[in-house]
């Protein structure tokens, strides 16, 4: 088994392993006041595929029964093939990303934010420790909003951990204030 | 081996499915040493020539640019001399076919800047460059490799004519736009679709669709993700690049018009 780590320059820790299963004996235990164990939904992905589906369907259909307007069979023949090409990737690309969700899991505790994911037989893992937090965003497009979902983005463009399509999103930023507080008070 | 293996299907990877991932600058960090911006600097350079070589090479290896029997351009002929042998020929090819994506490049990515500079979203011109880089130095150079294939190729006799009736009609388009009454040297098509498209030349003018839509979308999210920039700015952005060939045709016209006007005077 071989085991990969990194420590970047803000003090986010990465981790590569080619076990699913963890190793998490030789780590410190959490304060556990607040730990927040949450997988990411993939309810936000699947709406995209939908309108993936939908937007196509309706590009194809407007394209085939308007072969005139632009420019003739031959032309309304590429169209179709190229939204199809279209479609077909961007279907790809959020079946990946649905595969990849459904096998992420957060940790958020007094102590580090972690995010890890299993894929073939290998476990990524990356963690930022919580006096390394340094700034946090809480995103919401409008279909996240409309299912109540959200992406947190902690230590953006310094190494930064994304905790993508969580639930109660609003909770969990303001448990990252709170940890981020009170390292601040015991420093001082 | 193994190392350059895996970073080509990650390259590709990303260049399929994860565009962003390409064009985006890693980190948003804007406080990098001079030296620091002078490494990544030399690293996009060599990224880009190496994609420049990738793209020319083959091209000139099949024949394309200058070969053994065609003459030498004039702006040639002080490098290679009259008759050169047949390194220089190959790199006069060489040359000669990289010029066109290189100031394709370079157009970009000053009208790409001018527009981040005039919507205040600039946040450098190390950013704009590396999105430049990756987007025209994979997809576009990906657009030219199938316009030179429908050029070349046998069997797609409709689809290049179909390609070349496109710009024609774009050149005319513009022409009717200015009022101008300059005859171009091409007659105007009577007919954008010649015939019906071969499979093959069909296949073609697909990946050159999608090459266009991915170009776009490279461009776009790389002024969104590098200068965090907002929906109008970046689609501004892709505006601004699209309207860079109408100028071109634009002062091309005028400049034949002045032409024109100085021989007759």
């Amino acid at each position: 088994m071989t085991t990969q780590s990194s420590v970047d320059g803000n003090g986010a820790q990465e981790r590569d392993t080619d076990s699913p299963e963890r190793q998490d004996s030789s780590r410190p235990q959490a304060a556990a006041s607040l730990p927040i164990e949450t997988s990411p939904t993939i309810r936000p992905v699947l709406v995209w595929m939908v309108i993936t589906v939908a937007l196509a369907a309706a590009v194809i259909g407007y394209v085939s029964s308007n072969t005139d307007q632009v420019g003739g069979q031959e032309i309304a023949n590429i169209l179709v093939q190229v939204v199809v090409v279209i479609a077909l990737l961007v279907l790809v690309r959020l079946a990946i990303k649905v595969f990849v969700l459904t096998r992420t899991k957060y940790v958020v505790d007094a102590t580090r934010i972690r995010r890890q994911y299993s894929l073939l037989l290998r476990t990524w893992e990356r963690e930022i420790p919580s006096e390394m937090i340094r700034s946090r965003e809480l995103r919401q497009s409008r279909i996240q909003k409309l299912l109540g979902y959200g992406t947190i983005e902690i230590n953006r463009g310094l190494g930064d951990i994304r905790l993508e399509n969580v639930e109660n999103p609003h909770d969990i930023a303001d448990a990252l204030t709170v940890i981020t507080r009170s390292d601040s008070d015991s420093k001082l | 081996m193994g190392v350059i293996v895996g970073d080509t299907v990650r390259g590709l990877y990303h260049a399929v499915f994860r565009p962003s991932r390409l064009v985006a600058v890693p980190g948003r960090r804007t406080d990098r040493s001079t030296a620091e911006v002078l490494r990544q600097s030399w690293q996009l350079l060599v990224v880009y020539l190496a994609n420049l070589v990738l793209y020319a090479g083959p091209l000139t290896l099949a024949g394309i640019g200058i070969s053994a029997g065609s003459s030498v351009p004039n702006w040639l002929v002080g490098v290679t001399g009259e008759e050169p042998g047949t390194a220089a020929l190959f790199f006069a090819g060489f040359l000669q076919n990289s010029l066109y994506l290189f100031g394709v490049t370079v157009a970009t990515l000053v009208g790409v800047h001018f527009a981040l500079l005039v919507t205040l979203q600039s946040d450098g011109f190390f950013r704009t460059a590396y999105s430049i880089v990756y987007s025209t130095s994979i997809y576009l150079a990906g657009i030219f490799t199938i316009v030179w294939y429908l050029t070349t190729a046998g069997g797609v006799a409709n689809a290049r004519q179909f390609v070349i009736n496109l710009q024609v009609e774009f050149i005319y388009a513009v022409i009717d736009l200015l009022g101008s009454d300059i005859a171009f040297q091409i007659a105007r098509p009577e007919t954008i679709v010649p015939g019906p498209f071969s499979v093959v030349g069909e296949a073609a003018l697909v990946a050159l669709a999608v090459l266009v839509v991915y170009y776009f979308y490279s461009l776009y999210l790389g002024t969104r993700l590098n200068h965090d920039a907002g929906r109008f700015e970046s689609y501004l952005v892709i505006v601004v690049v699209v309207a860079l060939p109408v100028l071109y045709v634009v002062g091309s016209i005028v400049a034949t018009t002045i032409q024109q006007g100085s021989m007759l005077a």
